[in-house]
């Protein structure tokens, strides 16, 4: 099937099966490989991308659910790596091996963007992204600094 | 490529400027080919002061690749932000520590090769500023290096490195070049930025599973779901209707064979889809029904292999030794004095199977089409990469290639090269690039497991409640797991094994021999070895009625620099202090990679509901490179040792496992976490040690310790949902 997406604000024509996850559609099909498969079942977060502004574990649901919809990944955060939340992830050196840190810089994104400035509580609840290298500790001090919560 | 070992070529193809290497016992310029020279490492100054360092460590989120960078650029007086990091060329002469071979682990990378960077860095070091005198028209002793220029000491006139680089290549290499003294270290001890993490802030970092290449397909692979059966047959014809489906591949009997080894490397029978993009290869794999020969092996479960452990609990077992010590001495001397003991302590305990659970399942890309053998991984043992390309196309070694990128987590997975060995057959049959992704499910069900362990321990105490004699006997599903306790007299610190030095003691171990792989597991053995044993001396605490840390400063009065840890845990925890109803703590120690790590864990537990409320570490590596690194080791160290402790347990059916995602696997998430303090004691006259897994093997025993203070109850196995325990 022919779709059209809207990915980090540029138009895209894609053929695909209806059954593909996005997930898939971005990695192979359109050569977005900063969101990143870690389990295919919304259990891990590595895949979460903004649809419409909402975090989705892209993964999940079938291609045709998303014809016509806002896609943003980690690619269109900023050209430059200056979003305030990839400041405060190299200022903080919150990745380890980094293969998590696409999904969770689009979970804060959304975070950030629903309660500007989250209570730890709030921040553990929306962050139920996985990490295994245990950059968790990390994570939350990076967006209570992007939150402007703790002194740069 | 392979790097070329002539020295013109490396200009050629690094640009002109200074380029050096590092010989075993002396120094010397790179070799030419033909000249059997072993170069051990590379640095690169360029005419316009670039200065480019080759980094032999592989980046799995342990900071070594930066590390290693770090500590050149320490002993080259080079400002850090204007170093570029870049992998090391898979030549012999650039392996890890001494050998020759490519491989990441053991917590080795700065540990193994300190001496081998600082004398390659204070090389080039004295070249440039022997150069730098010359543009100067003074003398050598009247220079020093400063931030990447060579600066006369007294008028303070100043040459850049990049404008004598081609001067100093020329110069003899020194013969005995002398490191910094530790008070003149600039960038060793400081929390610099790690070179490899911007990257990884907006998608730009390339894994395996990112690699892109003209024509590549995508793969995936089942393999046996019981560990040791046989393909009999597969029907493509459900995977090929699936739109994108390439090609359908039964992989039976297929051994590589590994050059310079009498062993071929055994590929696990399975079958894998070749597909236009991986979401079809996994739907055409998920199709098919292959028919397997489980060879008698699918009766075993998850209480059966505990149940074959804990058997093996009263087996004599085969004794650790060494080569010219006599067992019957060694049985004779502790049953004696087992025989003179006033009282004695025994426990069982046993721990499961746990899954590496890398974010990034197993991947690599191979492009065996057209004569080619170029392989694409983020492997912890690239020369075993580069041994497969050269077994599966019969080219010899410089005529492969052999990539290694970041990868999504290691922790001793990506040691074992499986994936690889697939993905390179796999582009072979098709003759054409192939990138490999396991499935998550098929990551999990086909690990190399941290092997499921039980342990039996006894202690012969006196009247003051102190060990005249231990037997330690460990008994793991497979593999090799062992608790060694140094004599008194020891001179070297414990390694992988408890801090103690203690009297007349017997390890011994029978392994159940399950059909179950293993592999190194962040810290392995230590893992299972500290969870016994650190529970165990709260046991003959108690027994000797004395308070846990009180109890282990008698335990450590012979070996002082444990004992400072030890101390430095209990002073940040203040330890003693009141504390609610329901919450209560643990400690415990360990020596590993020449590290010693102290922890304390703080729990209130309330109705089966254990909340891990703060963790201290107390860390002493000897010497810190990167302390911004080393928290971040302890953070993630304790964090997966937390995890594995809480509910991780990989569980058996019928032979095969069936915790195969996420949801039965579970990892710690945010909410579970506790607040965690590392505190960092330095012993700069002790051999360097590692930081990446030291760390983990205090965490569980720690835990246990801690619901024991709360609640009074002893946990001697793990995870706590075994216990009835959930963790918010
Ligand atoms: S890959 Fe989508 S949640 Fe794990
Ligand atoms: S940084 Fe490695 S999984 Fe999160």
């Amino acid at each position: 099937m022919r779709y059209e997406l809207d990915v980090n604000g540029h138009r895209q024509a894609v053929d695909a099966p209806t059954d593909m996850p996005l997930l898939w559609v971005l990695r192979d099909l359109l050569g977005l490989t900063g969101t990143k498969y870690g389990c295919g079942v919304a259990q891990c977060g590595a895949c979460t991308i903004l649809l419409d502004g909402q975090p989705v574990r892209s993964c999940q649901f079938p291609m045709e659910q998303y014809a016509g919809q806002k896609v943003a990944t980690v690619e269109g955060l900023s050209p430059d790596r200056s979003h305030v939340l990839q400041q405060a992830w190299i200022a903080e050196q919150v990745p380890q091996c980094g293969y998590c840190q696409s999904g969770m810089l689009m979970a804060a994104a959304a975070l950030l963007r629903e309660i500007p400035k989250p209570t730890d509580a709030q921040i553990g609840a929306a962050m139920t992204n996985l990490c295994r290298c245990g950059t968790l500790p990390r994570v939350r001090r990076a967006i209570r600094r992007a939150a402007g919560m703790v002194a740069g | 490529m392979s790097f070329p070992l002539s020295r013109r070529s490396l200009f050629t193809a690094a640009g002109a400027g200074l380029t050096l290497g590092l010989l075993p016992g002396g120094l010397m310029a790179v070799a030419a080919p033909g000249q059997g020279a072993t170069v051990h490492n590379w640095l690169h100054v360029g005419p316009d002061g670039t200065i480019t360092l080759f980094s032999n460590a592989q980046e799995m989120g342990q900071g070594g690749f930066s590390g290693v960078a770090q500590l050149l650029a320490n002993e080259l007086c080079v400002p850090w932000d204007r170093v570029a990091v870049k992998t090391a060329p898979l030549i012999d002469a650039m392996g890890m520590a001494g050998g020759r071979s490519h491989w990441t682990g053991g917590s080795s990378s700065i540990r193994s090769q300190w001496d081998k960077l600082r004398y390659a860095g204070a090389a080039a070091r004295e070249m440039l500023v022997t150069a730098g005198a010359r543009m100067l028209g003074v003398s050598v002793a009247e220079c020093r290096a400063v931030n990447g220029h060579i600066e006369h000491r007294s008028d303070g006139r100043r040459v850049a490195y990049g404008a004598v680089a081609d001067m100093a290549s020329r110069l003899p290499v020194p013969a005995n070049p002398v490191p910094l003294a530790r008070t003149d270290w600039s960038l060793v001890g400081q929390p610099l930025l790690r070179k490899d993490i911007a990257e990884k802030v907006d998608g730009s970092a390339i894994y395996a599973t990112d690699v892109r290449l003209p024509g590549l397909l995508s793969a995936t692979v089942m393999q046996c779901p019981v560990f040791g059966g046989r393909l009999v047959s597969v029907d493509p014809s459900p995977a090929m209707s699936v739109p994108g489906v390439r090609r359908v591949v039964p992989v039976m009997s297929v051994s590589i064979p590994i050059p310079g080894s009498e062993q071929p490397l055994i590929v696990n029978d399975a079958v894998a889809v070749i597909a236009d993009h991986w979401w079809a290869a996994r739907q055409g794999l998920m199709a098919l029904s292959p028919v397997w020969d489980f060879q008698g092996k699918d009766g075993l479960d998850t209480d059966g292999m505990i149940a074959a452990i804990q058997a093996r609990l009263n087996d004599v077992g085969s004794i650790r030794k060494a080569a010219q010590e006599d067992e019957g001495v060694i049985r004779t001397r502790h049953a004696t004095a087992m025989a003179g003991a006033a009282r004695t302590v025994r426990c069982d305990y046993h721990v499961p199977a746990l899954a590496h659970a890398q974010m990034e399942p197993m991947s690599a890309v191979a492009d065996l089409s057209a004569g080619k053998a170029v392989a694409w991984t983020g492997s912890q043992f690239a020369t075993s990469v580069r041994h497969i390309l050269c077994g599966l196309t019969g080219l010899a070694e410089d005529k492969v290639t052999v990539h290694t990128l970041p990868s999504g987590g290691g922790f001793g997975r990506r040691y074992l090269n499986d994936y690889v060995a697939y993905a390179c057959f796999l582009s072979k049959q098709a003759g054409a690039p192939v990138k490999l992704i396991y499935s998550r499910e098929e990551d999990l069900a086909q690990g190399r497991y941290r092997p499921a362990t039980a342990c039996r321990l006894t202690a012969g105490l006196d009247q003051n409640g102190l060990p005249v004699a231990i037997h330690t006997h460990t008994a793991p599903a497979s593999g090799q797991v062992w608790i060694a306790i140094a004599p008194p007299g020891t001179e070297a610190q414990p390694d992988h094994q408890p801090s103690y030095y203690l009297p007349a003691p017997l390890a011994t171990m029978a392994e159940a021999g399950l059909p179950i792989p293993n592999g190194p597991w962040r810290a392995p053995g230590s893992t299972q070895g500290a969870f016994f044993f650190e529970c165990f001396v709260d046991e003959m605490a108690q027994a000797a009625g004395q308070d846990p840390v009180t109890y282990r400063r008698r335990l450590l009065a012979s070996n002082p620099r444990a004992l400072r840890v030890l101390e430095a845990a209990v002073t940040a925890s203040d330890w003693g202090r009141d504390l609610p109803p329901g919450t209560g703590r643990g400690i415990a120690i360990w020596n590993s990679f020449q590290s010693i790590a102290a922890q304390v864990v703080q729990v209130q537990v309330a109705q089966n509901r254990v909340r891990v409320e703060k963790v201290w570490c107390a860390f002493d590596c000897g010497t810190i490179v990167n302390p911004d690194s080393v928290r971040a080791q302890g953070e993630g160290s304790i964090l997966m040792a937390l995890s594995a402790s809480l509910a991780e347990k990989v569980l058996l059916e019928s032979g095969a496992v069936s915790s195969r995602n996420f949801d039965q696997y579970t990892l710690l998430r945010m909410e579970q976490m506790p607040v965690i303090e590392v505190i960092l004691v330095e012993s700069p006259d002790a051999p360097v040690g590692g930081a990446g897994e030291p760390m983990t093997p205090p965490l569980p025993p720690a835990l246990a310790n801690a619901i024991f203070a709360a609640t009074g109850r002893r946990l001697r196995s793990l995870p706590l949902s075994d216990h009835g325990l959930t963790v918010a």
